[in-house]
């Protein structure tokens, strides 16, 4: 009588509560408030529909953050899939200290994001930047560069951040795409073809592309709701031009103390994301997934 | 087609050499097969022909000119492999078509030698599948196909019918005999399967420990193996080997019927080289049935000579009616039997 087909939710619940409390529950609660007036200075909760939305999606804020998001997505994504499969291409040859080279291109994965922001800080740092100082000592500038006070470089030093961040991951997946491809398969395109880019377009990317895809849905996403190492790079600025959505999210809540609005700004951020990974991976072939 | 020359050939893995000073002529249109046991040397020395893997050491000519640094690609070679190497999100066409496509050949022609190569491996039907939804068999044909439409100077096969259950290897075995002889090409193949060997080559090479133990006609190789390694290496089932030690002991008559040189150390016999006889006379030495497999055509059976560290195997035409514990009297037949000295090296003798 204890078979596992006769209770299926029984034996499942072990597994079911925990996501049930600690996603379910807050999602929802989150759904709540944002069709509610909370606010910490304020008493009482009243329903208020959607005028958290309304008011929320007029603010110069949102529609600044909506558009560096936004930005920030497209370029940061496509770069680091690019970047992360060139360099895992690299890392499979054989060389010396190939083991080494391996190691330090995953380090930055073991780096939690404010401590990578401390570090890509002194990088960028005005004056006693490692940038700045290499541009100076080539001497390519005289004075130095704001590269965080600027509002155009700030966001391109907060793109390289977060690309430098994520790479690691890319790496390590697309080297495990790679590595699942049979070697005599790529030998077979050595000799059938005379150029390495032809031997990859051909024949590799074929075999990997399905993990790109992946690759490239994960970094979106990573990128739309990117919050620890902008905030502890810019904390938004100069004025509004690092200003992500999430950012936004933390400011409406925790800044201006109203949840209400917060939760909004939060439940926009899933529903393009949601619309985000439908319009990838429609644009992409059907078959990719081997289902043909 | 062109012919492939080797010339003091080395290829070194850090400290190991895999394959050590190489030297080694294949004729234009030759089938030439690499034999060897497992580590022996062949398929790196096939890599090498190939352009999978640099040569530490000696000279490759292709048709006579120079390789050893020309890319595999250029290098005017098509290789099968044993795990297929096919492409898998290709169409069995696109697979064999590929290489054309890579060097710009034009797509009528593509297609003419596709379907011709297609029509003569059978897998007309198949064009528009892909390989996962082919058997191993088939897989294997369209591998072969893939290198027949490049229409290479030197076909190259690595164990390509290891993959196989063993009907379909020997039927494999055949089309690529049948192969060779329709496109009259050059071909070097690898295989650790002496059947395979002896059935294909026009040539063997024996390699082992990366060296070439002995090269010729599969014949003479069987019936005049240089040493030891290869006399037990060809041949299914394998030659039995006698340690004779000094007046021979327990197998003394034997020296006196074959009379071999005082250097001897070791006699081999083939299965099929002994005498069994019901009663002892000059020359036969006592021995007792300890098995008897009988496989229809043939009967092998299992003998225990007093003193001899192994089991002698002999083999016997249709059924056999020994059983076990059977006492038998058997001698080797004196144009069937090796000699060889101390080092393993055949002394010739009659």
């Amino acid at each position: 009588m204890w078979e596992i087909r006769r209770f299926p939710v029984l034996w499942l619940l072990p597994a079911l509560l925990p996501v049930a409390l600690m996603t379910l529950y807050p999602v929802a609660y989150a759904l709540w408030t944002s069709l509610h007036s909370v606010m910490l200075l304020f008493p009482g909760e009243p329903f208020v529909g959607l005028d958290n939305y309304a008011r929320v999606i007029q603010s110069n804020y949102f529609q600044d953050a909506l558009a560096n998001s936004l930005a920030f997505t497209a370029a940061a994504a496509p770069l680091v899939v690019v970047l992360g499969t060139l360099m895992a291409l690299f890392l499979r040859r054989r060389f010396f200290g190939v083991q080494v080279v391996r190691s330090i291109v995953l380090l930055p994965w073991v780096l939690p994001g404010a401590i990578s922001a401390v570090l890509w800080i002194w990088v960028f740092h005005p004056s006693f930047g490692v940038l700045n100082g290499l541009l100076r000592n080539l001497h390519l500038i005289e004075g130095s560069i704001g590269w965080l006070t600027s509002p155009r470089l700030a966001f391109v030093s907060v793109v390289v951040a977060h690309v430098w961040t994520q790479i690691p991951f890319t790496v390590v997946l697309v080297m495990a795409a790679l590595a699942a491809i049979n070697p005599e398969t790529l030998e077979a395109a050595a000799i059938d073809c005379k150029s390495s880019w032809r031997r990859f377009w051909y024949v590799i990317f074929p075999e990997i592309k399905a993990m790109i895809v992946v690759l490239i849905v994960y970094n979106a996403l990573t990128a739309f709701t990117s919050y620890d190492l902008v905030y502890a790079m810019t904390g938004g600025g100069p004025g509004t031009a690092t200003t992500l959505l999430s950012f936004q999210i933390w400011r409406e809540s925790f800044s201006m103390y109203d949840f209400g609005a917060g939760s909004a700004v939060a439940f926009i951020v899933v529903l393009i994301s949601a619309v985000l990974i439908l319009a990838i991976t429609r644009a992409l072939p059907s078959d990719l997934f081997g289902s043909e | 087609m062109a012919s492939v020359e080797l010339r003091n050939v080395t290829k070194r893995f850090g400290a190991f050499t895999a394959v050590q000073g190489v030297d080694l002529s294949i004729r234009d249109r030759e089938l030439v097969v690499f034999v060897g046991p497992s580590g022996c040397g062949k398929s790196t020395l096939l890599r090498m022909i190939a352009g999978l893997e640099s040569i530490s050491a000696g000279e490759l000519l292709i048709g006579g000119r120079p390789a050893n640094q020309v890319a595999a690609a250029n290098r005017g070679i098509a290789m099968v492999f044993q795990s297929y190497a096919l492409y898998p999100h290709m169409t069995v066409r696109e697979n064999m078509g590929f290489a054309l496509r890579m060097l710009g050949t034009d797509r009528g022609e593509i297609e003419r030698r596709v379907r011709a190569a297609a029509a003569t491996l059978q897998l007309e039907g198949l064009l528009d599948r892909r390989p996962k939804e082919l058997s191993g068999g088939q897989r294997q044909r369209v591998a072969i196909g893939r290198a027949i439409t490049r229409e290479p100077d030197v076909f190259l096969f690595d164990e390509p019918l290891s993959n196989l259950d063993a009907g379909l290897r020997a039927q494999m075995r055949v089309e690529i005999a049948r192969l060779h002889r329709q496109l009259d090409t050059t071909m070097i193949y690898v295989t650790h399967d002496q059947v395979e060997a002896m059935t294909l080559a026009e040539r063997i090479v024996v390699l082992n420990g990366g060296r070439i133990e002995q090269q010729g006609a599969p014949l003479e190789l069987y019936e005049r193996p240089a040493n030891r390694f290869v006399a037990g290496f060809l041949g299914q089932p394998r030659m039995n080997f006698v340690p004779l030690g000094g007046t021979g002991g327990q197998v003394a008559p034997w020296l006196e019927l074959l009379a071999p040189p005082g250097r001897a150390a070791t006699l081999g016999v083939r299965p099929d080289g002994f005498e069994i006889h019901a009663a002892p006379s000059a020359g036969t030495v006592p021995a007792e049935v300890v098995l008897v497999e009988q496989l229809g055509n043939v009967s092998l059976i299992h003998l225990r000579i007093d003193g001899l560290p192994d089991l002698l195997t002999v083999e016997q035409r249709d059924k056999s009616d020994l059983r076990s514990g059977d006492t038998v009297q058997l001698q080797p037949q004196p144009r069937r039997s090796h000699v060889f000295d101390n080092s393993g090296a055949r002394i010739d003798w009659s």
